[in-house]
């Protein structure tokens, strides 16, 4: 009985272990003296979904101004789904990469959303430590204020 | 007989019941939103709001559409050429493209002239009225009034499908380009491209 059991461990182990070694990592490397001096947004966060928290980490958030004149975001996200056991559950679960949805929301002086072509949900994919940067821009110079919203795709 | 008859009939009704439940009615969902079918084989909603809203952010934000010389910018909405195997509505595009452009307070859209859809008629027609004596001439709007474009706005759509075994593919790249009539130099380029896939079922 004992002997069933272990073979079992051992084997599902395995399992898992090659499920999680299938997995493709995004492995980075970068300057370690960085020359750039980011205009850095202070962000306020409300997170509903669990799963989306976990496993997307926001490094950080920058603005600038276009030649045009409007205001520019760039959420620099990584997808945190990697490691052994993320790997494996997204193995088991069939998430990886990470497909999600992008929106923002821009609002003028008034503090009124205005509603733009670019208001549309966009996708995003994230294979495991990836880091992307989720880019808005102003659909006028007036809009100074936004919100990015992020879901799970539902559609994979 | 009755019995075996009712032993038949009735998980054939709770069946029937438990299949009719699986349907949904009619709703309404976000346009281009979560819920927004995605297919191999057209270009989806979601996907035409997608191309301008990338389009859109990236010309507004070139700043191409600024003039340097004073003059106002007015831009023509020409031709979306489809190089597609596809029937496709490219007003789905130039539209949105279109509001953002006015909506970016950086540069006007014309109406008098442009391709397809983009072109008003009536333009031209209301000023074929000009000695018509039933309209009053001083209301009739004159020649020569017009506010020429100096951009012009113009694009190409182009597919590409690949199969291998039961997996099928489609790619589209979008690109469009806009010029500044008075020198034909393109001023701003992008593409947006995306590919989809989907994998056939065994059965």
């Amino acid at each position: 009985m004992r002997k069933q059991c272990f073979i079992t461990a051992v084997a599902a182990l395995l399992l898992g272990a090659g499920l999680a070694g299938c997995q493709d990592t995004v492995n980075t490397v970068e300057n370690r003296d960085l020359s750039m001096n980011p205009d850095s947004v202070d962000t306020r966060k409300f997170n509903t979904d669990s799963f989306c928290r976990d496993r997307l980490a926001l490094l950080s958030m920058r603005r600038s101004m276009t030649p045009g004149g409007v205001m520019m975001v760039q959420a620099q996200i990584r997808s945190e789904r990697y490691g052994f056991w993320s790997e494996l559950w997204s193995g088991f679960r069939g998430d990886n990469p990470y497909h999600v949805l992008y929106r923002f929301d821009w609002m003028d002086e008034h503090g009124m959303a205005v509603p733009t072509a670019a208001n549309a949900w966009q996708p995003a994919i994230f294979i495991p430590g990836e880091v992307k940067f989720l880019q808005g821009v102003a659909p006028n110079s007036r809009c100074k204020d936004f919100v990015l919203s992020v879901i799970e795709d539902p559609s994979i | 007989m009755i019995k075996r008859l009712f032993a038949i009939l009735f998980p054939a009704g709770l069946a029937a019941v438990a299949l009719a439940g699986c349907g949904i009615n009619a709703h309404y969902i976000e346009p281009g939103g979560p819920e927004a079918l995605v297919t191999v084989s057209a270009v989806d909603p979601a996907e035409w709001r997608r191309v301008a809203g990338e389009a859109a952010q990236s010309l507004v934000a070139s700043g191409a559409l600024k003039r340097t010389d004073g003059m106002e910018s007015v831009v023509m909405i020409g031709r979306i050429r489809n190089y597609t195997l596809l029937h496709l509505e490219t007003g789905l595009l130039t539209n949105q493209m279109r509001q953002a452009i006015l909506a970016s307070g950086q540069a006007k859209v014309t109406s008098a002239t442009g391709y397809g859809g983009n072109l008003d008629r009536a333009v031209r027609r209301i000023r074929e009225h000009e000695n018509d004596d039933l309209f009053d001439q001083r209301t009739v709007v004159k020649r020569g009034t017009v506010v020429a474009p100096n951009f012009s706005l113009a694009g190409m759509i182009i597919q590409q499908n690949a199969v291998s075994g039961r997996t099928e593919e489609s790619y589209y790249m979008f690109h469009l380009t806009l010029t500044d009539l008075r020198t034909g130099i393109a001023v701003w380029e992008k593409n947006v491209d995306f590919a989809k896939q989907a994998t056939r079922p065994i059965l």
